[in-house]
């Protein structure tokens, strides 16, 4: 899975939201890292609607504008846990080998 | 109209209807609250937009390909298109064995292994098309590929124009190893016997004094359009779709790398190779006269009465 997919439904995740504030949410937990641009987003929000991972949960006209909020669906959580499943053990395989270089090298030095 | 919306509905516009209608106003709205204006904002349009439109043409694409119609299209394609090009690869073969006959000390080494691969590719792909085994005509066409793919790319750094010169014809090979993927068996299609004796001359022509070539070679031409020609009036025209990307290679060259043959041809001391940009159009125009080709057989198709207008 790709980091704006990734992080596309992590914004979900938190409950619907339309599409500016899935990109205020994504630069908020990237402390400003990831700020998407719209041709991304919705590239990414057409896909996972196809998928199924993702659907709309309610419209609104705002300042004559449609505005379009979107939640995860069941098959978008059990994406994402599994996404986050193998995130993390990497993550801790990445953890575990720079604990042990720390203590090898450390042990170089002394 | 603000200048930014009216410049963000101009770059909306170059998304496909489908999308436009589902997402554009609520696009317009995001670009407008989030306020970036840039280059950066443009190019991200642009390029989602291309890749929007890639994947509406390669679904829409592949919908057609899992007709029925089509299908049995992909198998007169498979069928004649093998037998051409296994005459193509023999052709190659014959001139090789004639040069060695007729110019003993001439080294020919380099020609061996890899037209022998594709002659041998071509011979199995037209076996699974009489015999109306898959995975027999898939590999063939896929060994058959890979030799004329190889076959130019032997000299692509002294002389790209060969690569060029050759594109046609992998064009030909990679379209038979689609076709080969997705036809359905069907009996041999009428006109076969003309496609054979366009391969028998196409042979025939390779070995013939140069003032009899060009004459052959129309004679051959001739001969496979009248197998196209006596091809089931239901598939004929899709028969035609799918030989369209290889037309299309021919005039792609001729007029997008004129000035790129010549260059080199002046410059030996600074030879260019195909740029990545130049491989994209390589690729991309074939496989966008196929779709454009397509749906002006579906409209036309559609125009047709119903008992004309196949399967």
């Amino acid at each position: 899975m790709r980091e704006p997919t990734f992080l596309v439904l992590t914004a979900l995740a938190g409950g619907p939201q339309h599409g500016y504030a899935v990109i205020e949410d994504i630069a908020g937990m990237t402390g400003g890292r990831v700020r998407l641009r719209a041709g991304t987003l919705y590239a990414a929000l057409d896909r996972l609607r196809a998928e199924g991972l993702i659907e709309v949960d309610r419209e609104e006209i705002v300042q004559s504008r449609l505005r379009r909020y979107y939640r995860l669906t069941g098959a978008g959580e059990q994406s994402l846990t599994a996404e986050t499943a193998r995130l993390r053990t990497q993550a801790t395989i990445a953890e575990r080998r720079l604990r042990a270089r720390r203590i090898q090298l450390g042990g170089a030095t002394t | 109209m603000t200048g930014p919306e009216s410049r963000f509905r101009r770059l909306l516009a170059l998304y496909p209807k489908d999308h436009r209608e589902e997402y554009g106003e609520e696009m317009l709205g995001v670009l407008l609250a989030d306020g970036r204006t840039g280059p950066g904002v443009t190019a991200d349009l642009v390029r989602a937009a291309l890749g929007a439109r890639f994947r509406q043409a390669s679904a829409s694409v592949r919908e057609e390909l899992r007709e029925e119609g089509w299908r049995h299209a992909a198998f007169a394609v498979q069928f004649f298109g093998s037998l051409l090009l296994l005459a193509m690869a023999v052709r190659r073969f014959a001139m090789v064995i004639w040069t060695m006959v007729r110019w003993p000390g001439y080294d020919i080494s380099p020609f061996y292994g890899v037209d022998l691969v594709r002659a041998l590719g071509w011979a199995v792909a037209v076996a699974g098309a009489v015999l109306g085994i898959r995975l027999l005509g898939v590999t063939g066409a896929a060994a058959g590929l890979a030799g004329e793919i190889v076959a130019p790319f032997r000299f692509y750094l002294d002389t790209p124009a060969q690569v060029l010169n050759a594109y046609w014809i992998i064009t030909a090979a990679a379209v038979v190893l689609i076709a080969a993927a997705v036809s359905v068996r069907r009996a041999a299609p009428r006109g076969w016997p003309f496609v054979v004796a366009a391969g028998v001359v196409l042979i025939a022509q390779g070995l013939a004094p140069f003032s009899l070539r060009v004459p052959m070679f129309g004679v051959a031409a001739m001969l496979a359009l009248i197998g196209v020609v006596r091809l089931d009036s239901t598939i004929r025209g899709r028969v035609i779709v799918f030989a369209v990307p290889v037309l299309a290679v021919f005039p792609l060259v001729r007029l997008g790398f004129g000035g790129f043959v010549e260059h080199n041809m002046r410059h030996p001391e600074a030879i260019a190779l195909i740029g990545p940009v130049q491989w994209a159009v390589l690729v991309v125009v074939p496989a966008a006269a196929f779709v454009v080709a397509a749906g002006i057989g579906r409209r036309f198709r559609g125009l047709m009465p119903r008992t004309s207008k196949g399967a």
